[in-house]
């Protein structure tokens, strides 16, 4: 039996991702892209993930921290934290994924995002002059 | 892969999206053909991988071989009533996925040494053992291994060619 793991659920386009709550530097309730007054990247995940709606719907943020920088992202909705017993890893065929495992809970699965995966990917994917924020 | 009598045995199927062509693997592969798994998508995943689901208290990927096999662009995702489960070793790691196939699998027992025949061409070759004769009707043998390989290879993460075909 692992150690419990405690995560950040977020809701994009209707769909729960987590985020591991050690990497949570804040949430804010409002469009938010600074953090202890500077200006940080944000990521839209819902298009980075293909799943976007309007963006004007992604009104929360969430604040990460991760040794390759700190980050904002917005999401549709926060959820309260969910603590778990098990995370199964990604497959192999997926380790090229933004995520580090996946959470099997009784409304699917929740994909758990690697923030730094996450930003190491947003890096290489955009121009560093075409960041949003 | 030999029943009792010492004979090679595959189970033979056909794939949504590529019913003229039967493909098989052997029969130690396959660890259960099941109906209707939930699908959860994977952003990011490679073009051939459908998403991800729960099977038997492991997470497994589900693929589309036929997207795999064929030579992008292939422009249909597939679903089928019915999923094999299959469970191989690549290089260093052990593997279980499931894929979309059509009803009416069949176990073949089959001699050591078989003829030949050309593999389709619309197929990559890099997942094929080989294309035998089995009663005069070709019969391709996959070689899912390989497709494990070639992902493990290039998984330097993120990087440009992470959607690249195997």
């Amino acid at each position: 039996m692992s150690a419990p793991v405690r995560y950040l659920p977020i809701e994009i386009s209707g769909r729960l991702f987590g985020f591991p709550i050690a990497s949570v530097l804040a949430v804010h309730g409002n469009e938010s892209d600074s953090a202890e007054g500077e200006s940080i990247m944000c990521i839209d995940l819902g298009c980075l993930f293909g799943l976007a709606d309007s963006p004007a719907l992604r009104s929360q943020t969430v604040i990460l921290s991760t040794l390759a920088g700190v980050y904002a992202v917005r999401v549709d909705a926060l959820h309260p934290i969910r603590t778990v017993n098990k995370v199964d890893a990604m497959p192999p065929l997926l380790a090229m994924c933004p995520f580090q495992g996946v959470v099997l809970e009784p409304d699917g699965l929740v994909l758990m995002i690697d923030p730094r995966q996450l930003i190491e990917l947003v890096r290489r994917a955009v121009p560093e002059d075409t960041h949003e924020g | 892969m030999r029943a009792e009598h010492g004979l090679p045995q595959l189970l033979s199927f056909t794939l949504p999206g590529l019913s003229d062509t039967k493909f098989a693997i052997p029969l130690l592969e396959v660890a259960e053909i099941v109906k209707a798994l939930p699908v959860t998508s994977v952003p990011f995943a490679p073009f051939y991988v459908q998403g991800i689901s729960e099977w038997k208290d492991h997470i497994i990927p589900i693929i589309d071989l036929a997207a795999a096999l064929c030579q992008p662009p292939f422009p249909l995702i597939y679903t089928s009533p019915y999923y094999l489960v299959a469970r191989f070793a690549s290089d260093t790691t052990l593997h279980t996925l499931a894929y979309p196939i059509q009803s009416g699998a069949s176990a073949l027992l089959v001699p050591d040494q078989l003829p030949l025949a050309p593999s389709p061409l619309n197929l990559s070759p890099g997942l094929i053992h080989a294309t035998v004769l089995v009663n005069q009707e070709p019969i391709v043998l996959i070689n899912l291994a390989e497709l494990a390989n070639s992902v493990m290879a290039a998984r330097a993460p993120l990087g440009p060619d992470s959607n690249s075909p195997p």
